[in-house]
């Protein structure tokens, strides 16, 4: 399924608000046709990781102060201009937002919106950009598309919005989708068929996706390759497959206690239901940063932060002493 | 969208009946006596009393707002006590003046205004936006009659560039504009600059920002028109203001408009005149408020009215 070069590396990103340091080293690459989910509980640096990629940490608050964010025939990112770093986004990256009720904008109709990237990269003409967006709008499965982009945001439906949004990120066929947590704000139901439409699209286009979460069983469903997040670091990753059966970082281990086994019925607990809270990102204690959770921790945990271990070839790594000290 | 004009045209009625009231109680029952203003310092109590009763000021008062009620609706505004020629056609040669005035201030207001507002949102607290903010306190905080003297010692005194009075050219036209305008430029700034610090933090900026549109294109295009509707709003509540400082600025500039027939009227206690004139003002910020209730549902399509 996956082949070749990564589409996406990011080496060793780090963002910080000020003394917030949201992004503290977080390196991961993703391969044409694949799914990489960055998982984690709210607050972790997920979106800060995603909205780093594209370059819009907002100047006022933050900024990316160190790594490479390499996309494959543009370079670093990092490194572009302003007028560089707008020809990629939209074009060769295409990004879906958690909140479809407020992502789109109120006073333009829904297919200029969609048409607009098409415009701009493309330079295609307003005609032109109208039939291609109910085209697209007709691929992400809205119905009576020819209609809905005539429509403005706030006459869709939140599920239909999404729906609009993914449009909106696939026009100019990027190479790399980034989806930050699309279907949280969603109706469970709207959550499974705007999941299934990623999927869909995914296999359709081929193209590299990240996909943001804090539900492992979208996971399960949907990635080839995982990274768990927990206070700005990456804290295991690997294939999740891998990561899923055999989780090596108690954090992990104490999230997928928490996912109810399939069949079992009943609602499934969300990743927040791990005891306690994470630490303050301006104020990090020594030591390993899920101490305070965790229920192995002892005396070295307190001491050093456990570097990024890798384990076999095949990118499984995981941040924490206990493994190690029992390897 | 008929219907709701024809209701608020049907809802202008009222409003203008209790400013017709209100104007008419406070011209009659001010001290002094507008009949012997009227007739002149040596004239005789016989044509006093000629004119009073011409005019109707002998009526009891009640009655004499009832005719004028009644002189209304047939759309005739009484006579200007002064010149007896209709109330009417004074104010219908003098609009002109004071429409171009206000129309050519609102329009360097908003435009000046929101563009220096925009310009500095985009870059908070840059030196363009440190610059923009100064010069709106400036604006602000200047009387209108200080700023129009000023203007006039410098450009017309000392520089010899513009008139320093009357009406006839663009040059005549360029100072009062300024004037009239530059406390609303000010305003219009800071508001223009709040409203769209607001809108560049909205999620659907990022989206666009996402999409591939330069900043530029995304304040201009994305933001601009997201903040026009507290700014339509703003257009509505000044227009009245600046309607109010167009009588100082006509005064200071001799610009023959309303707002100086309206002076001379109240310095010649010539009651007709001034009623007809205030009701004149009144209608024309009622009928832009109106307007401007109809900008709304143009500008912002989530307010669709049926
Ligand atoms: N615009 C911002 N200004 C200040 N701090 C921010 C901003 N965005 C995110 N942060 C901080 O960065 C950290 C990570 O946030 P975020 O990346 O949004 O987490 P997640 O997406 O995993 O929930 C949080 O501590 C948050 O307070
Ligand atoms: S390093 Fe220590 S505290 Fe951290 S996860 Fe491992 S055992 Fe727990
Ligand atoms: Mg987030």
């Amino acid at each position: 399924m996956s082949d070749g070069a990564p589409v996406l590396a990011v080496e060793g990103l780090r963002t910080s608000f000020g003394a917030v340091r949201a992004v503290d080293g977080v390196s991961f690459s993703v391969r044409r046709g694949e799914t990489l989910c960055i998982v984690g509980e709210s607050g972790s640096g997920k979106s800060a990781t995603a909205l780093s990629i594209m370059g819009l940490i907002p100047r006022a608050a933050g900024k990316v102060v160190d790594g490479t964010v390499r996309l494959a025939g543009r370079g670093d990112l990092r490194r572009l201009d302003d007028t560089s770093m707008a020809e990629v986004r939209g074009r060769d990256i295409g990004m879906v937002f958690q909140e479809p009720m407020s992502a789109l904008n109120p006073v333009f109709r829904i297919g200029s919106q969609i048409g607009e990237p098409l415009r701009v990269h493309r330079g295609l003409s307003r005609r032109e950009a109208h039939e291609r967006a109910v085209e697209l709008l007709a691929m992400v499965g809205v119905p009576s598309p020819a209609q809905r982009a005539l429509d403005y945001p706030h006459q869709l439906s939140g599920g239909m919005r999404q729906r609009a949004v993914i449009a909106m990120a696939i026009a100019c066929e990027p190479a790399l989708i980034l989806a930050d947590e699309p279907t949280t704000a969603l109706d469970v139901t709207i959550q499974a068929q705007i999941l299934a439409l990623f999927e869909d699209l995914q296999d359709r286009l081929g193209v590299a996706m990240v996909f943001i979460t804090h539900d492992l069983r979208v996971v399960a469903e949907i990635a080839d390759q995982v990274c768990v997040m927990y206070a700005g670091v990456v804290v295991e990753q690997g294939a999740a497959r891998d990561v899923l059966r055999n989780p090596l970082h108690p954090y992990t281990q104490g999230l997928l206690g928490c996912v109810p086994r399939a069949g079992a019925g009943g609602t499934s607990r969300r990743l927040n239901a791990i005891p306690g809270t994470v630490p303050s990102l301006a104020a990090l204690p020594q030591g390993c940063r899920f101490r305070s959770r965790c229920p192995h921790a002892f005396a070295r945990c307190a001491e050093e932060e456990p570097p990024l271990l890798h384990q076999g070839g095949d990118g499984r790594a995981f941040r924490c002493w206990l493994t190690e000290a029992a390897a | 969208m008929l219907d709701y004009i024809a209701y608020r045209v049907a809802v202008l009625i009222p409003t203008l009946l209790a400013v017709s009231l209100a104007v008419f109680l406070v011209l009659h029952l001010v001290p002094g006596d507008p009949a012997r203003n009227a007739a002149g310092p040596d004239a005789a109590e016989e044509d006093i009393e000629l004119i009073r009763e011409q005019f109707g000021l002998d009526q009891p008062l009640w009655r004499q707002y009832g005719i004028y009620l009644g002189n209304i609706v047939r759309g005739d505004l009484g006579e200007s006590f002064r010149t007896r020629r209709p109330v009417l056609d004074e104010i219908v040669r003098r609009m002109p003046a004071t429409l171009e005035l206000a129309g050519f201030a609102m329009l360097f207001a908003v435009v000046v205004g929101v563009a220096l507002g925009v310009v500095a949102s985009m870059r908070p607290n840059s030196a363009i936006d440190s610059a923009v903010n100064g010069l709106s306190a400036l604006g602000i905080s200047a009387p209108v009659f200080f700023l129009g003297l000023l203007l006039m010692l410098l450009f017309s005194a000392r520089l010899q560039w513009l008139p320093p009075s009357g009406r006839g050219t663009m040059a005549h036209l360029v100072l009062p504009t300024i004037t009239l305008g530059l406390p609303y430029v000010a305003t219009f700034a800071r508001v223009a600059r709040s409203t769209m610090l607001d809108v560049l933090s909205e999620d659907y900026i990022r989206t666009a920002r996402a999409k591939g549109l330069v900043w530029r294109r995304v304040v201009w295009r994305h933001a601009l028109i997201n903040a026009a509707v507290p700014l339509v709003t703003l257009l509505g509540v000044y227009f009245g203001r600046l309607l109010g400082g167009a009588v100082i600025v006509e005064t200071i500039f001799a610009w023959p408009g309303l707002g100086r027939l309206m002076v001379d009227g109240i310095i010649q206690r010539d009651i007709n005149l001034v009623q007809g004139c205030i009701l004149f003002f009144a209608t024309a910020i009622v009928l832009v408020n109106l307007v401007v209730d109809l900008l709304y549902s143009v500008l912002d399509p989530r307010i669709a009215r049926g």
